[in-house]
């Protein structure tokens, strides 16, 4: 026999659904519209536990409340060696049922599992920002009525690292297209003219299965019908997938090396020229390799060769 | 004080910019990725300037904390380097454009070293690790490399760069709301010269020399000769060519003339 007082309910069903209820209906009145972003990821590294490489494929809309009322919380805006740095953080209030209903059940994980989980991206269109879930707290309050109805999850904004972000929704894809590394084809002739944000291939050589390059066309493209402009691509994959890792990248189109290929638009060109180097400062404003470049080599006496590759090598 | 000229030669900004150059090509690859070349910047710089930059783009202000991974390189220390100290009398000359009769003269430079360290930071190993291994077999644990006009104009220099020690910190431990922070951590130490002004001076074409030689007697003993055996003891040098001092420059072949007038 329980030792408690059995006059008292501490929590049945319908308690519980009511007390659920009424937290559903305070978030969807205080909180915000966020997108929650699960990680899918691509290769882990066993030897360093870590994910070699990430994408984000999908975005779920759900409200949350945002437990900072004063501001963001973390260090802020600072200045360090690395340039400016914005380390705000945030804790989200979400429902575990509406978590479950809108986002849980279109994962694959193992049920018992669903949650959600730290690495996880959460897009705060009020403040414009990308977040990362840095910490799950599903204990937050602790069985008042003998469940646990919320998730707190403390998130911080996203270190970028070049992952594939395809959402579906422009306002979180655009952190690809602005972010990732960019590298320029100069275009040749062909016909047609790309999409913003569609996918390019080219195919290499002869052997079969051809090795395909497949990039994402950015916002800063200029590809007339006429073939005088250029594509700036970014998020570069290839099909030649091996563990030691591919440098495979696009090629100046001759012989069995294809034409750049739009999958949406159906345009093709020849690239004639690439660059990889001059793009780099494009979009990060404290990046400074061509700067360097530009202005040391007035001054370098390359008589003497570069331990990292030959001057004005820009491929 | 000093000679109250004004120069500046931007010996430092010179150091600064070749050092950028040797590192800011590097590259890494993820398994199924793309190629990316790493973002490499001068650590100190202007606050204000910084945070105006960082909001230009305004369609994805304060959306991402940091992009990763990139590298930053800044200038810790500055010493006299003793070890490359050379006589300060030493003087190089160059010639002027236009004028026969005078040349540029800088003094000796000196020899400093200057402290540089090249910061790694990265989320992923892997990714951190890529980089440092691009860099360490390249020193040996010197790099040198040739910077034009850093001892006076069309002068190359010879500047090693020391990779002088190597350290990370891999701060992943604690709770799960902290960051983990990977810094690798190269320090170099660049051997650089501060050359000083430029001098106009004019060019010594003739030399005359009075001298008596001092011969030594049979039995070892010094004593001065009052007249030279073969009656050499007044030298003139000057243009061998059409013996005429006075049209000659720097260019001139100069030779031995024997018993001034």
């Amino acid at each position: 026999m329980s030792p408690r007082n059995v006059y008292f309910s501490h929590g049945t069903t319908a308690e519980k659904r009511l007390y659920e209820d009424l937290i559903i209906e305070s978030l969807r009145i205080y909180g915000h519209d966020v997108y929650y972003i699960p990680r899918k990821i691509v290769n882990t590294n066993a030897i360093f536990n870590e994910d070699a490489l990430s994408e984000f494929g999908d975005a779920f809309m759900i409200e949350a409340y945002v437990e900072n009322i004063d501001g963001f919380a973390g260090d802020g805006d600072l200045l360090s060696k690395f340039g400016v740095e914005v380390r705000d953080q945030m804790n989200l209030i979400i429902s575990d049922r509406r978590w479950q209903d809108l986002i849980g059940r279109f994962q694959t994980d193992d049920e018992a599992a669903l949650r959600p989980k730290e690495g996880d991206l959460i897009f705060f269109p009020t403040a414009n920002g990308l977040f990362e879930i840095t910490f799950v707290e599903d204990e937050t309050p602790f069985y008042q009525l003998q469940n646990l109805p919320t998730f707190k999850l403390t998130c911080e904004l996203f270190e970028y690292n070049n992952q594939a972000i395809d959402t579906g929704v422009d306002a979180i894809d655009k952190f690809e297209t602005e972010f990732a590394t960019r590298t320029k084809l100069t275009l040749g002739a062909g016909s047609g003219t790309y999409n913003i944000g569609e996918d390019v291939t080219q195919g290499l050589g002869d052997k079969s299965p051809q090795t395909v390059i497949t990039a994402e066309v950015t916002t800063d493209s200029d590809s007339p019908a006429d073939g005088s402009g250029y594509v700036i691509v970014s998020s570069i994959t290839t099909s030649f997938d091996s563990p030691e890792r591919s440098t495979t990248q696009f090629s100046i189109t001759s012989g069995s090396v294809g034409n750049l290929v739009g999958a949406e638009s159906g345009a093709s060109y020849a690239i004639t020229a690439i660059d990889g180097f001059t793009t780099i400062d494009d979009k990060d404003s404290d990046a400074q390799n061509v700067d360097f470049e530009t202005i040391g080599n007035n001054f370098i006496d390359f008589t003497e060769s570069n331990p990292f590759g030959e001057i004005n090598i820009t491929t | 004080m000093l000679n109250g000229q004004y120069f500046y030669n931007q010996t430092m900004k010179k150091a600064v910019a070749v050092f950028g150059t040797i590192f800011n090509n590097i590259k890494i690859v993820r398994q199924g990725g793309s190629m990316e070349r790493v973002p490499l910047a001068y650590g100190p710089k202007s606050k204000f300037l910084s945070r105006i930059n960082s909001d230009r783009n305004e369609a994805v202000n304060r959306s991402i904390a940091i992009k990763l991974p990139r590298m930053a390189f800044e200038i810790t220390s500055i010493s006299y380097d003793t070890t490359a100290k050379l006589n300060r009398m030493n003087k190089r000359f160059f010639p002027i454009d236009g004028n026969n009769t005078k040349k540029n003269t800088v003094m000796q430079s000196v020899p400093y070293k200057l402290g540089i360290q090249l910061n790694i930071l990265a989320t992923n190993q892997d990714d951190a690790l890529q980089i440092f291994e691009q860099i360490l077999p390249s020193f040996t644990p010197e790099y040198t490399i040739a910077i034009k006009n850093m001892e006076g104009p069309d002068t190359s220099t010879d500047v090693p760069i020391v990779l002088t020690s190597v350290s990370f910190s891999d701060e992943y431990e604690g709770s799960f709301e902290t960051r983990r922070t990977l810094i690798y951590t190269l320090d170099f130490e660049m051997r650089v010269r501060f050359a000083g002004t430029t001098s106009e001076g004019k060019i010594i074409r003739i030399v005359d020399t009075y001298y008596y030689s001092k011969l030594l007697d049979t039995d070892d003993s010094p004593t001065i000769k009052t007249s030279n055996p073969v009656g050499e003891e007044n030298v003139r040098v000057a243009a061998v060519d059409d013996n005429s001092p006075f049209d000659a420059d720097i260019t001139t072949t100069f030779g031995f003339d024997y018993g001034l007038p």
